[in-house]
């Protein structure tokens, strides 16, 4: 097949995914909505120092980031002032996610094998942080965690002997119980997930969640619940996991039926063809997408909500690119390097990685 | 991530290794100069060229050093070395770096000939070899 005959496929096939053909949605006056034009990257916090690797965006105003080496940042006014809690004793671990419910409550997560693995909480915007969890289980290695609601979240490992771990909270992070095995799919020898951008769990208002594998060698899935963790499906995506070091590295969710996932590989050896795939049915299918030109593995993903067309942002140590037309074609953003995206809105797209974070900025609308 | 792993990307990893085995050090002699100083210079790897800078000093306690790597400067982003061995013209070091898969491990080995340096380094998280190539570095850069 043709690379022209390929992406006409790869065109089509999203159209019927995401349902607009590939083209803008009708505005209220009834001509094509615009797309977002020319998005470029604002550093609102250079650090050469650290690494950031998860966003969690509170509102216009309030973002916290987590990062490596006890890495913790909070503004409270758009990016344009920082404050960075430090968490008593956790100064020298990875903080792979964090979740933040406001500028005063967030938790973080930190990832390692046995007890390395934690969630610290605060309520006090970071002046104090307590340890809600820490795993005793020296098969375990956790890598992503989210939240439904001020009390209900869960936390995800990579498995073990056939068997994720999963751990569950209903008491607002106080005490944390693993899920029962039983109602979990079975794991692939060596499946997990990487602990890229903090996205490889994501949840939903109503008891929707989600988990994304790899490093499998055989297959990468996403793996989904309804309510509240109580049950679980599983279903195969189109990227590939050639190996332990390729899969799914990230999902990012727009509404309960419109999400994206990424991946590939970190080995050079690594072939993954498909890096994007694309679902409309709240994770029951996926479809792939035309290829980020990324290459390697990406990082991080973000669908943007509100956007006036679908669009995606999706973030590698090579850079980033955007797209306007659901992940039938990509763009270059710039290729500075970035793990972790989030969005809230055409407003508000916030990235991490080596040395800063940053605001993604669109032409004003004409 | 990933206890598994190890033994089940054994095959690979190991077809990763005789892969590096072939990769032969630059034979750099007839050193004139310490390896002590600030060296700054360029990784060829199958992930592509990456910034590759490392300082190196000889203090009453034995070699100490920082290094870094994918950044373009050393400053504020380099780490302190592990297992840091100097021995005439050769030198050997770790660092570690976060990855994906939890904490990369960085070796670097190599040889300086006067103010140039050549050798091999190697990028692996759990067991499993991500990358692997060679780097050249000048001193006095980064």
């Amino acid at each position: 097949m043709t690379r022209g005959a390929t992406r006409a496929v790869v065109a089509s096939a999203v159209a019927v995914v995401v349902g607009c053909g590939g083209e803008p949605d009708a505005g209220d006056d009834g001509t094509a909505a615009r797309p977002l034009a020319e998005p470029s990257w604002e550093v609102v916090l250079a650090d050469s120092g650290a690494l950031a690797i998860s966003v969690s965006i509170v509102d216009d105003t309030t973002v916290w980031v987590s990062g490596g080496s006890g890495m913790v940042a909070r503004t409270v006014d758009g990016g344009a002032t920082w404050s960075r809690p430090v968490v008593a004793g956790g100064e020298d671990l990875g903080f792979r996610d964090v979740h933040a419910f406001s500028a005063d409550e967030a938790f973080v997560l930190s990832i390692g094998p046995g007890t390395d693995s934690r969630i610290y909480r605060t309520a006090d915007g970071g002046a104090s942080w307590t340890l809600a969890f820490q795993n005793e289980d020296p098969n375990a290695f956790f890598d992503c965690f989210s939240f439904w609601d001020r009390q209900r979240g869960f936390a995800f490992s990579d498995s073990h002997e056939g068997e994720f771990t999963l751990v569950r909270t209903v008491d607002g992070g106080t005490t944390w119980s693993r899920i029962d095995p039983a109602v979990v799919p079975d794991a692939r020898p060596g499946e997990g997930a990487f602990a890229s951008s903090g996205t490889c769990v994501v949840t939903r208002p109503g008891g929707l969640g989600w988990f994304v594998t790899g490093a499998s060698g055989v297959d990468t899935r996403v793996v989904a619940t309804e309510d509240y963790g109580r049950t679980w499906s599983e279903v195969v995506t189109p990227i590939a996991s050639v190996s332990a070091t390729s899969g799914v590295f990230s999902l990012s969710m727009s509404d309960d039926r419109s999400g994206v996932i990424v991946g590939g590989g970190l080995a050079p050896e690594d072939s993954v063809p498909v890096d994007a795939a694309v679902t409309a049915d709240g994770g029951r299918t996926w479809t792939a997408l035309a290829p980020t030109g990324l290459g390697g593995a990406v990082y991080g993903v973000a669908a943007v909500p509100d956007a006036p067309t679908p669009t995606f942002v999706a973030v590698s140590p090579a850079g980033s690119v955007w797209s306007v037309d659901g992940g039938a074609s990509w763009r270059r953003i710039d290729t500075r390097d970035y793990w972790t995206v989030a969005a809230a809105g055409p407003d508000a797209v916030w990235a991490g990685g080596r040395g800063h974070v940053s605001r993604l900025r669109f032409a004003p609308s004409r | 991530m990933m206890m598994m792993m190890v033994t089940k990307m054994a095959a690979t990893r190991r077809r990763l290794l005789a892969g590096g085995a072939l990769l032969a050090l630059p034979l750099l002699t007839a050193s004139t100069a310490s390896p002590e100083g600030r060296w700054a210079g360029v990784t060829a790897m199958a992930h592509g060229a990456l910034p590759l800078h490392f300082d190196l000093t000889s203090e009453a306690n034995g070699w100490q050093g920082r290094a870094i790597l994918g950044q373009t400067d050393l400053d504020g982003a380099g780490v302190t070395v592990d297992s840091l061995r100097v021995a005439g013209d050769s030198v050997r070091f770790a660092f570690a770096l976060e990855s994906p898969m939890g904490r990369a491990h960085i070796h670097v080995e190599g040889a300086t000939r006067g103010d140039s340096a050549a050798g091999t380094i190697s990028l692996s998280s759990q067991g499993v070899v991500l990358d692997q190539g060679t780097w050249t570095a000048e001193r006095g850069g980064g």
